[in-house]
């Protein structure tokens, strides 16, 4: 028998038909769970009170909010950002700039702006010291019980704190999540992005908050209870991900994690396939190194274990994906015959169903978010990469992300700079 | 009275900045897309008027003319929706039943002492640090807050600093 003639499916067997039907069993599988958990949050949760963001509930109180705002290299953004807050309808506030040892002019432009916005604050980090650091040193210099991280380059809706705040009325609740919105449209990777932010950002959050978990808040747009922290140890400075830390930190303390679709936070993503791949491979690097390290307490605590499921599925999907585009792409050119390798392209009646469910899905998020975000419907005409591009994002980022997340020194401190923020005017890609 | 500063529209949807040649291959592949995306539902179609008797012949997919393999891979919907359903059934009626039992513990506020304690710094410092407008701080080698300038916030041109 030549080496060419034997086959993946004759040395895998049965264990052939088991790998094909995973990889596409899975993906409808995960596409019901978060259209079902998607409707059921809707009706359970999100229509109560009314879903118009700049009517939020009076309250009698508003407790003292500060709002974390970390910044590395942001002198094109502090302005914006920092105007922004300013303009928020929520009464009691402060908000806590962190220059993170910037080497640009983003120390003197937050100085500057202390003088003109009475409720500004700046920490100067005397190094560049990471997120995690930068935000535990503001949760530790405010009085604020409950704090509200967000990037350098967001810019928070005014009404947003409102809808935040009030979920902490419940005395389990330890951590908010916002819905953040993507400002950049002008590329197709860029509206692609908005589609993802609605499909798989919104709807998954909405999915895994109808069984009572959340694999991770958006570190963009996150509203804590200092207590929790301080329970949970606070954000940890060695996370390359350091929004999926704390989220399982709070969870596994016994803290329920909220999502609040209304609590909306305008976000600058990358345009650029680089800047593109360089931000996934973090998240997912930063995905995988949470979950090694937080194994064993995972193991102790059942009520972890849908969430835990979901991802290893989902690693365990990009593995036996990658493996089966390989094989395919071996079979076409090297040996340039048919080695039964047909299937792994999933075209036929797998691919219809598959891209058909993940069409309907797209057009159910962006039917969720379409209140948030006006015009949203107008980019569906872009959507129909979403069903190749994520997936495929997401087999090529897990499968590069586990090697370097077990590879990765433990302690090591966590720092990067941010890709690029997209087409604006005057900045060109 | 402070002029307010250009602020960029909130969402910035400039085609007209990317570079032709990238708007043209971003257009032409998503209509591709969509075409091939319409070839897909082709078998469907012929499938379909096959099974009521009028054949399409430039329809031609082999292997995929059959309504019996399609059938065979929806069977796997009410197999994906009923266990989605059940997970969702199951988790509710334990959260429900956990919530009556359980309730929801009253997690002790942090104040200042116990803050600074677990923090290892001196509460005074910290109420000091904490009122502070403009702070420079230090770091241990594990991130921790070891030391913080404070500097009043005076005019640009008579800055004074206070080591606490």
């Amino acid at each position: 028998m030549t080496v060419s003639a034997i086959t993946l499916p004759m040395l895998m067997g049965d264990f052939w038909g088991v790998l094909l039907s995973y990889v596409f069993l899975y993906p409808v599988m995960m596409s019901c769970l978060w259209m079902i958990g998607g409707i059921a949050f809707y009706f359970i949760e999100e229509r109560h009170p009314h879903r118009i963001v700049n009517q939020p509930p009076e309250r009698e109180d508003y407790p003292l909010v500060a709002i974390l705002v970390p910044c590395f290299n942001e002198e094109a953004n502090a302005h914006e950002t920092i105007d922004a807050l300013m303009c928020l309808r929520y009464p009691n506030s402060e908000v806590i700039a962190i220059n993170d040892g910037s080497r640009d002019r983003t120390g003197e432009i937050l100085d500057a702006l202390t003088g003109e916005y009475p409720k500004l604050r700046v920490i100067h980090n005397v190094k560049n010291q990471g997120k995690a650091v930068g935000l535990n040193t503001a949760a530790l210099l405010t009085h604020a019980e409950i704090l509200v991280g967000i990037d350098g380059d967001a810019r928070l809706d005014p009404w947003c704190l409102h809808w935040l705040v009030r979920h902490f009325d419940a005395p389990e609740v330890g951590a908010v999540t916002g819905n953040p919105r993507v400002r950049t449209r002008s590329t197709l990777l860029g509206r692609i992005q908005v589609g993802e932010f609605s499909s798989i950002v919104g709807l998954i959050k909405r999915a895994q908050r109808s069984i009572g978990l959340i694999f991770t808040v958006s570190g963009v747009i996150a509203a804590f209870r200092r207590s929790a922290l301080f329970e949970a140890g606070f954000w940890s400075p060695d996370k390359l991900t350091e929004d999926v830390d704390i989220t399982w930190k709070l969870q596994l303390a016994g803290w329920e994690v909220r999502f609040e679709p209304r609590a909306l936070c305008w976000i600058l993503m990358p345009e650029t396939l680089k800047g593109l791949w360089n931000q996934r491979l973090r998240w997912s690097t930063g995905g995988a190194q949470v979950i090694f390290d937080y194994w064993s307490e995972i193991w102790h605590r059942p009520r972890m274990w849908p969430v835990f499921v979901e991802y290893s599925m989902s690693i365990l999907w990009a593995f036996c994906m990658s493996l089966l585009i390989f094989y395919r792409i071996a079979d076409l050119v090297i040996y340039k015959i048919n080695l039964q390798s047909a299937p792994v392209l999933m075209l036929g009646w797998t691919g219809l169903l598959i891209g058909t469910i993940c069409m309907i899905q797209m057009m159910l998020s962006l039917w969720l978010d379409r209140p948030y975000d006006q015009g949203l419907l107008k980019n569906y005409f872009w959507m129909i990469w979403y069903p190749v591009i994520y997936w495929l994002l997401s087999a090529t980022t897990a499968v590069a992300a586990l090697p370097a997340a077990l590879m990765r020194t433990s302690g090591k401190r966590a720092t990067w700079i941010s890709p690029d923020r997209g087409i604006s005017p005057g900045k060109k890609i | 009275m402070r002029r307010p500063r250009e602020q960029q529209p909130l969402i910035i949807e400039r085609p007209d900045l990317a570079h032709p040649l990238r708007r043209a291959t971003a257009l032409l592949f998503t209509l591709l897309a969509w075409a091939g995306w319409v070839a897909l539902w082709l078998p469907v179609i012929g499938s379909l008027t096959a099974h009521f008797g009028l054949v399409l012949p430039w329809i031609n997919y082999p292997g995929l003319l059959s309504l019996n393999s399609l059938s065979q891979l929806l069977d796997v919907f009410p197999l994906a929706i009923g266990s989605v359903l059940l997970v969702l059934a199951i988790n509710g009626l334990i959260s429900r039943i956990l919530r009556r039992f359980n309730k929801p513990q009253a997690h002790g506020f942090v104040g200042m002492d116990r803050l600074a304690a677990g923090m290892a710094l001196d509460p005074d410092k910290l109420t000091t640090w904490q009122a502070a407008r403009i702070l420079h701080v230090e770091h241990g080698p594990k991130g921790r807050v070891i030391n913080a300038r404070t500097v009043s916030k005076a005019t640009p041109e008579r800055q004074s600093t206070s080591h606490s």
